[in-house]
């Protein structure tokens, strides 16, 4: 019998960096504002859309040059 | 430089092409010091798994690792409690984020690390691509408040690609030893002698961006006594120094940027000076005529071009 250990899943935080805001926000509070949330999520999808990528993690260096 | 139709901006003109970290086994890590929450002997993979400083989890991050810090909780009268240590990241660490959580929006209200001695730095980092938001370092008696190593062409310890994020300096300069593309993004900078430092002699800085920062005067009244922006003697080329607050004019090296290497150039954009007229001849150092003040005021409004 083999045990599965769920737990060491590497990107069981989130695969995204939106993922894992909104599970931040459940435990100690967030790391950005609510605008900049949407301007990540919103990049997520762009980057998803043009380029397939759906595991990454988005500095708000970036997030803030979304207008 | 928009160069996606839907206004998304990537710095050097390429569409966006993607987060930082693409690395599909990277781990969340997480830092909490508070008593009875975080304890080193924990694995660190979860927040109520918590490690308790900060060193026990970056020594245990690979590549495109994230790790975030929870707040020491508010003291009245002190502020938030300090993560006394220093963290150390090699040179194999490349791509690791290290992000303060409990948002705030001002850099002395969130997680704040304090190292002081001799050759000790809040985050002495070798590795490249190093991102870290939202957290306050502070240095009294060190050299740096953070030290991004740079050695060139020995190419043990490597700062290219740095970027921080609404990061606080207080009390030390923070030195990024030169390097290709650092970015240093609404920091906060406060300290008498020298607030950050961009390159040395031996390293070139190159194509270092400086956006949204306020570097401040001591006691928010008497002029500090060194460049804001320095790096003398050492070549800092194309160096972008973007929308920020320049407090009183340095006394002892009267200079607000400081950066004569031969070869040093760049430009200052939309920037102000709290200066009654600014000289870039006398106020602004840089060797030759190859670094501009475009569109940048002082106490008598927009910075004349020929002064330089």
């Amino acid at each position: 019998m083999h045990i599965i250990i769920k737990d060491n899943k590497p990107d069981k935080f989130g695969k995204t960096r939106s993922e894992a805001e909104m599970n931040l926000r459940k435990e100690w509070g967030g790391s950005m504002s609510d605008e900049q949330l949407d301007k990540l999520k919103w990049m997520e999808r762009k980057i998803k859309e043009k380029y397939g990528q759906t595991k990454n993690y988005i500095g708000l260096d970036r997030v803030d040059e979304v207008k | 430089m928009t160069t996606f139709g839907d206004q998304v901006f990537e710095f050097g003109g390429a569409p966006v092409s993607g987060g930082r970290y693409t690395n599909p086994f990277a781990t969340h890590w997480f830092v909490d010091g508070n008593s009875g929450e975080g304890n080193d002997g924990f694995d660190g993979k979860a927040p109520n798994r918590a490690k308790a400083t900060i060193d026990a989890a970056v020594q245990l991050m690979g590549v495109g690792d994230v790790l975030y810090i929870r707040p020491k909780h508010y003291v009245v009268g002190t502020g938030h409690a300090r993560y006394e240590e220093c963290a150390t990241i090699d040179l194999a660490q490349s791509d690791i984020s290290i992000i303060g959580a409990g948002y705030s929006r001002n850099n002395e209200f969130g997680v704040r690390m304090k190292c002081d001695g001799t050759s000790l730095y809040c985050i002495d980092s070798s590795a490249p691509s190093v991102h870290v938001e939202n957290i306050g370092l502070f240095s009294s008696s060190g050299t740096y408040t953070a030290y991004f190593r740079n050695n060139g062409a020995t190419n043990t310890q490597r700062n290219d690609g740095v970027t921080l994020y609404n990061v606080n300096s207080k009390g030390s300069p923070l030195y990024i030893q030169g390097g290709q593309a650092t970015r240093v993004i609404n920091c906060v900078f406060n300290n008498a002698a020298g607030e950050l430092i961009l390159a040395d002699n031996t390293v070139t800085g190159v194509n270092q961006l400086v956006r949204g920062c306020h570097f401040l005067d001591t006691a928010q009244s008497t002029a500090v006594t060194h460049p804001h922006v320095w790096a003398p003697g050492a070549n800092v080329v194309d160096l972008w120094v973007d929308h920020c607050y320049f407090g009183l004019i340095p006394t002892t090296t009267a200079y607000y940027i400081q950066i004569d290497g031969a070869q040093a150039s760049g430009m200052a954009t939309g920037c102000y000076f709290n200066q009654t007229n600014l000289d870039t001849d006398t106020d602004v150092d840089v060797s030759g005529s190859n670094f501009m003040i475009v569109g940048c005021y002082d106490k008598t409004g927009l910075v004349d071009a020929t002064d330089d």
